[in-house]
């Protein structure tokens, strides 16, 4: 009996791994499946994803990077249909420097009365679209899309550039099988790495072949490689990574993720050095103080720091009798930021050169903060740029010149680093904007040396909000309130509010706060940026005050009581990013109505979140007819880990139920 | 010789004009204050001129010098042409200038960026786009951009907005056509009466000194009151197609005969399959909706604009064989199999927009961005969205409902009227039964049930996986802290228009305690949170496009140790906006009903009632947050 059971799982399972992969072999059982054994929520799945990429040698071509991609899909219902439709990138900069899409060859299945039919995507149907200078675009969107239908698609790309792009690993829906397959000749070496952010992580295996080439012609890379021009036979060796996977599942997306794309699994080849056949070499990367030597001896980066003449009359005028150092940073530091704005580009790289931004008034972020880092340094500060990547760029995971897409400026000083971005308006000393602070930078020094330097701002940032509040019996509200923003948050203030007239700012202050007129709006420091920004007006609101029977009730806070929980998930998958510490505090100062006491007031309390990363405290006293609260929230750490988010979301629910606790008032 | 050398005069004298006030118009100081006021742009000065020479020649040449005052203004600068085929730029260059007016940059036409024209939602189109990317160096600035393109397909000129946009004023703004090509020119101007145009000559306006507009809300849309002319050539060409437009009839007749004729034959198999599936069908509504039906299931939309000016339909046998088209493909694809089963229907291009725009009755252009199906059957009007897999047949609710369209039929063309949705249409009847405990938590089931507008928004619950609905009524009921989720049943009855939700929530603390008391907020699951803002001085008059009619009722058992401490009195609000009942009552001993009504009126009413309209919902908000005390039994 035991025997047979054995026999029997094992025709099971050999027929469930049974399918055949092989271009238009799709089967019926592949057609008839209603939804997805694993994943009931998918609305398509991919049945199998194969993932090639080797170099071809050509004659009179050399060699030439072949991507060779089949996919076969299951669509499951309507909201799947959106799979019907491919859609691949290509770069296009000129006839020889360009990628090409070859061969595509693509059908969609469906069930007719029991019988596997087939039809064929056809030219109607791929549409060529030159995108802008750099880009093209092939889009194709399969026939006779139904419930039900599998589509399979092949095509390869070529491409004269030996740089493997990121291969994805997963998608917004299922992957069944997965067969990633890379050969790259021995001249070639690559760095490999799988995002070790994502919580997929295949198997990669490797191994190494010999290979032999057919030569007529010749290649000047390859001319002297010990083989004559007229000798038939080539050998060299070929590296191989291969990953096969198995039930890769969905990236699902959540709301309040910083970038989805962080955490999905991909397979990174970084180009590291070329090694020619007659031991020439050259090396685009292999560690990071290799990737940023390179950086740092290109003349778009290095280059553009030792230039000082375009600028130096100019800036010696400005300095002109300043001597502490720091006041000198200042005025350079604003001098920049007024002096050239960022175009369109970010980039480490200079783009026209430091020395025509200063000229047009306009350059990419590199053009900037070179320049910065130059002047700084002509004013004799230790001054140096900071190479980091993005939020959307990811974070830098392999040793690769990728890896970073920004530079900024930093000043070294004997406590520490201040941190400079000349590219934005509203940032200041160790403010950057937001989309900078992305885990880590590196500072590169003069001649080339360099070091990792933390990017996540340590400071909290605070937003503290005085609230002078008069009850009156009318249950209408006046008073005055005073709201100071600082660091990062002033820097979100000035960012998104800049240029708003005082209508529209008094617009903005009114809006979902009820029966509210706000009046005086005065501002403090609105454009000058190194300082907190202030603001304060008054107000009266209507039917602050509730009265049920004889008793008057209202919420300390009154308009900012918080009306939503926004975290209403229960469980998360990526943890949720603040980016900075923060820290709020209300201060209200309530005048009973006349003719009323308290009843009951909220008690006084304290609660913390994992240790002291989390602190709430709420403090409310009574002072005859006056009454005083003090309502602070700290979030001292700005990341919340998905094994954290239960607990942090129930310190939050504590936080929202205390803060719209009423205040009770009897007449007395 | 001679003739050139004239041609070339009056080509000059033109830009005279402009540069003897060059200084004034560069320099961004000499903006009148008032004009500057609320504006984030201002054009100083807009000259377009349209020379038809034929009813497939067009010349149009455009000046425009707009001073950007901040970064929000930005957008408004526009220096950029939409070209293919039959639209050639055959000029395109800007000039960029400080404050005080110098010359700081000079772009050509090809230093534009040259894009794809490919709008979001469309796969492919032929259209591409030239446009000038520039950094400001520093506000204001002023960028002068002089423009010439032909248009050898005429079905599209453009129209003369002399206020652009909101928080964009105008110091001064030229429109003229020059008609020399025998073709009727029809030209219509809409609220040019409040504002200081004048009329130069016969198809020659000027504005002076428009001040910008703010958007307000509960406002009729910027159309509706902003200066606008339109123009249309009785015959013109469209992607070499010619055509004439004397009066909707005559232009549905070309749309007709041109664009839709030949278009719907279907395969044989399909007729047969579509026959065979309305055979037993005893009315001709049954029949219709199960070819709706089969045309959804057989569909998708996939927008690919080619051929005639993204106004002809692909062939029907196309939309067959591939399985997807756009909204013009798929609605003659299911006008064909409407003809099939013999039920005639009607090609209707209108504007889809969640906002109501009409097709313009009164003037015939090409005009629209939609098509959908009009279907005259058992004495009903039904008019039916065809491009999506889901959308129950004929609702047409938050789209494309109530407003003016345009039917083609072969007859030629007729506006009418689409389907209203009243308010007792639009209705939401919410009820639930409410149990609470002495802690202050709550268990309740909840029963919703949707129709018309509320259904269109209701039914985006549909095919969200568990873990997505689970988030979409938390956000639906965002009021309340602590919420759980349980149980959820959803049907969806297509037939009647009708989306039926029954959920099971819990919420922790729902009622506060403040001593030996429960302060409990009746209205759970149906409260109005935020009210229209208010304004110093309202400008427009106030618009309710779309009325709704909310009932709500829920039980509420209490804990039996506590009693009620005190009830609201009954509310009963009636105004011409519409009306607001709310009641709470003890029916039995710790037994409460509370009901809710809230009915708002499809209305426009003048600016001096916006007030009140505020204060409606204001009270309507007050009512809603009023809670009542319950007090532990001594």
């Amino acid at each position: 009996m035991k025997y047979t059971l054995t026999i029997l799982l094992f025709i099971t399972i050999h027929i469930s791994f049974a399918q055949n992969f092989k271009f238009g072999k799709v089967s019926k059982e592949e057609l008839s499946e209603k939804v997805h054994p694993l994943d009931s929520s998918a609305h398509a799945a991919v049945l199998y994803k194969s993932y090639k990429v080797y170099f071809d040698y050509r004659e009179n071509e050399g060699f030439v990077q072949v991507n060779e991609i089949t996919e076969r899909i299951k669509i499951y219902d309507k909201d799947g249909y959106d799979y019907a439709t491919h859609q691949v990138r290509l770069y296009d900069e000129s006839a020889t420097k360009k990628q090409e899409l070859k061969g595509l060859k693509a059908y969609t299945y469906y069930l007719d009365g029991g019988k596997v039919e087939k039809d064929k995507l056809k030219n109607e149907s791929i549409f060529e679209e030159k995108v802008n200078d750099y880009w093209a675009t092939t889009k194709f969107t399969m026939p006779s899309i139904n419930d039900g239908v599998v589509i399979e698609y092949e095509y390869r790309i070529e491409s004269p550039f030996y740089g493997i792009e990121d291969i994805i690993l997963q998608y917004n829906v299922p992957i069944n099988v997965l067969e990633v397959d890379v050969r790259t000749p021995e001249y070639f070496v690559f760095n490999k790495l799988l995002n070790p952010k994502s919580t997929f992580y295949p198997n990669l295996e490797e191994n190494s072949v010999s290979r032999t080439e057919i030569r007529k012609g010749s290649r000047s890379d390859f001319e002297q490689a010990g083989v004559n021009r007229s000798s038939a036979d080539w050998q060299f060796q070929e590296n191989i990574v291969m990953i096969n996977a198995n039930n890769v599942p969905a990236l699902k997306l959540e709301p309040y993720t910083d970038n989805i794309n962080n955490y999905r699994a991909k397979l990174i080849m970084e180009y590291a050095y070329f090694k020619g056949p007659n031991g020439q070499s050259e090396i685009y990367a292999t560690d990071w103080d290799q990737v940023v030597k390179r950086i740092y001896d290109s003349e778009s980066f290095g280059g553009q720091l030792q230039k000082t003449n375009y600028f130096e009359d100019d800036l010696n005028a400005i300095l002109q009798g300043v001597s502490d150092p720091m006041e000198k940073a200042f005025k350079i530091y604003s001098f920049v930021k007024s002096k050239v704005k960022q175009n369109d580009f970010v980039g480490y790289s200079s783009d026209q050169g430091v020395k025509q931004a200063y000229k047009t008034g306009e350059g990419n972020v590199a053009d900037i903060n070179l320049m910065l880092v130059a002047m700084l340094r002509y004013a004799g500060l230790n001054a140096n740029p900071v190479l980091l990547s993005t939020r959307s760029n990811g974070i830098p995971i392999v040793a690769t010149r990728k890896g970073f897409n920004y530079v900024i400026a930093a000043i070294e000083v004997p406590d520490g680093l201040i941190m400079l971005d000349a590219t934005d308006a509203n940032a200041t000393a160790n403010i950057l904007p937001t989309h900078t602070l992305n885990w880590q930078g590196r500072i590169v020094r003069e001649h080339g040396s360099s070091a990792w330097v933390n990017l996540l701002p340590s400071m909290s940032s605070k937003e503290i909000t005085s609230i002078n509040a008069k009850l009156n019996t009318d249950l209408s509200v006046d008073g005055k309130v005073r709201t100071l923003f600082s660091n990062y948050l002033a820097y979100n203030f000035r960012d998104d509010y800049k240029g708003l007239d005082e209508e529209s700012h008094i617009a903005r202050l009114e809006k979902n706060k009820g029966n509210i007129e706000i009046s005086n709006l005065e501002f403090t420091n609105q454009y000058e940026v190194e300082k907190p920004i202030t603001y304060s007006y008054d107000y009266h609101v209507e039917n602050e005050v509730e009265e049920i029977g004889d008793k008057l009730y209202f919420s300390p806070m009154l308009f900012f009581t918080p009306k939503e929980n926004i975290f209403k998930q229960e469980n998360r998958s990526y943890p949720i990013d603040f980016i900075f510490p923060i820290s709020e505090k209300y201060t209200v100062n309530v005048m009973l109505p006349e003719g009323y006491v308290v009843e009951s007031l909220p008690e006084s309390s304290k609660i913390e979140f994992n240790g002291r990363e989390g602190e709430f405290s709420y403090l409310a006293r009574e002072n005859g007819s006056m009454l005083q609260f003090s309502i602070n929230l700290d979030l001292n750490k700005s990341l919340i880990l998905t094994n954290e988010y239960k607990q942090f979301k129930k310190f939050f629910e504590f936080v929202i139920e205390k803060e719209t606790e009423k205040v009770v008032l009897k007449k007395g | 010789m001679s003739s050139r050398f004239f041609i070339l005069f009056i080509l000059c004298s033109f830009p005279f004009i402009l540069f003897s006030q060059d200084e004034d118009v560069f320099n961004a100081y000499n903006i009148p204050l008032d004009l500057k006021n609320k504006a984030n742009a201002v054009i100083r000065f807009n000259s377009e001129k349209l020379e038809v020479s034929d009813y497939n020649d067009v010349y149009y040449t455009n000046r425009r010098i707009i001073t950007v005052l901040n970064e929000y203004g930005d957008s408004n600068v526009r220096a950029l042409a939409g070209y293919n085929s039959n639209r050639i730029i055959k000029k395109m260059e800007c000039r960029i200038y400080d404050a005080n007016g110098n010359q700081i940059k000079k772009i050509k036409e090809k230093d534009f960026n040259d894009v794809s024209a490919v709008s979001g939602g469309t796969l492919y189109s032929e259209n591409r786009q030239k446009y000038l990317n520039y950094t400001p160096i520093s506000y204001p600035y002023t960028v002068d951009f002089e423009l010439e393109v032909q248009f050898k397909s005429t079905a599209f000129l453009p129209d003369w907005m002399p206020i652009e946009g909101y928080f964009v004023s105008t110091q001064e703004s030229h429109y003229e056509v020059v008609n020399t090509s025998g073709v009727d020119l029809k030209i219509k101007t809409l609220n040019f009466e409040d504002y200081e145009i004048e009329k130069i000559g016969d198809t020659y306006y000027k504005a002076t000194h428009l001040s910008s507009l703010k958007p307000e809300a509960y406002a009729p849309s910027f159309r509706a009151f902003a200066p606008h002319l339109r123009l249309a050539l009785a015959e013109f060409e469209m992607e070499g197609v010619r055509g004439s437009n004397n009066g909707w009839k005559g232009f549905g007749m070309w749309v007709n005969n041109q664009l839709l004729s030949n278009t719907s034959e279907l395969p044989q198999s399909i007729k047969d399959e579509i026959k065979i599936l309305t055979a037993n069908s005893t009315t001709d509504l049954e029949k219709a909706r199960i070819v709706y039906e089969y045309m959804q299931n057989k569909t998708r939309y996939i927008s690919v604009q080619v051929g005639i000016g993204g106004w002809k339909p692909m062939y029907a046998s196309d939309v067959d064989r591939l399985g997807y088209g756009d909204c013009k493909a798929l609605t003659n694809y299911t006008k064909a199999l409407m003809q099939e089963v013999g039920l005639e229907s009607y090609y209707t291009i209108i504007y889809g927009d969640r906002n109501i725009v009409n097709v313009d009755k009164d003037f015939s252009a090409t005009e629209g961005n939609h098509a959908i199906l009009y279907l005259p059957v058992d004495g009903e009007d039904i008019w039916l969205e065809c491009t999506s897999q889901t959308n129950p047949f004929g609702h047409i609710a938050s789209f494309t409902d109530d407003r003016d369209a345009l039917v083609i039929t072969p007859d030629g063309g007729q506006v009418m009227h689409t389907r209203v949705y009243n308010a007792n249409d639009n209705l939401l009847k919410t009820n639930a039964q409410i149990t609470l405990d002495e802690a202050g938590n709550i268990k309740a089931s909840v029963q919703m049930t949707s129709t018309g507008t509320q259904y269109s928004t209701h039914e985006k619950v549909l095919g969200k996986t568990d873990k997505d609905k689970d988030l979409h009524f938390k956000e639906y009921w965002d009021y309340i802290n602590g919420l759980t989720i349980g149980d959820c049943e959803i049907i969806n009855d297509k037939t009647k228009v009708q989306l039926s939700e029954n959920i099971h929530v819990e919420a922790s603390n729902y009622a506060s305690k403040s001593g030996n008391r429960l302060l409990f907020q009746p209205n759970a699951f149906n409260r109005v949170m935020n009210a229209p803002p208010r304004y110093n001085d309202r400008k427009h008059p106030v618009e309710v496009d779309r009325g709704f009619l909310d009932i709500d009722e829920f039980e509420i058992a209490i804990p039996n140790n506590f009693e009620v401490e005190s009830l609201q009195e009954d509310v009963n609000i009636n105004n011409q906006f519409g009306e607001y009942t709310y009641s709470i009552k003890e029916v039995e001993p710790n037994k409460l009903m509370f009901k809710r009504k809230f009915l708002l009126k499809k209305g426009t009413y003048n600016q001096e009632h916006y007030q009140d309209f505020r204060k409606f919902w204001l009270d309507i908000i007050r009512h809603d947050k009023s809670k009542i005390a319950l007090k532990r039994k001594q």
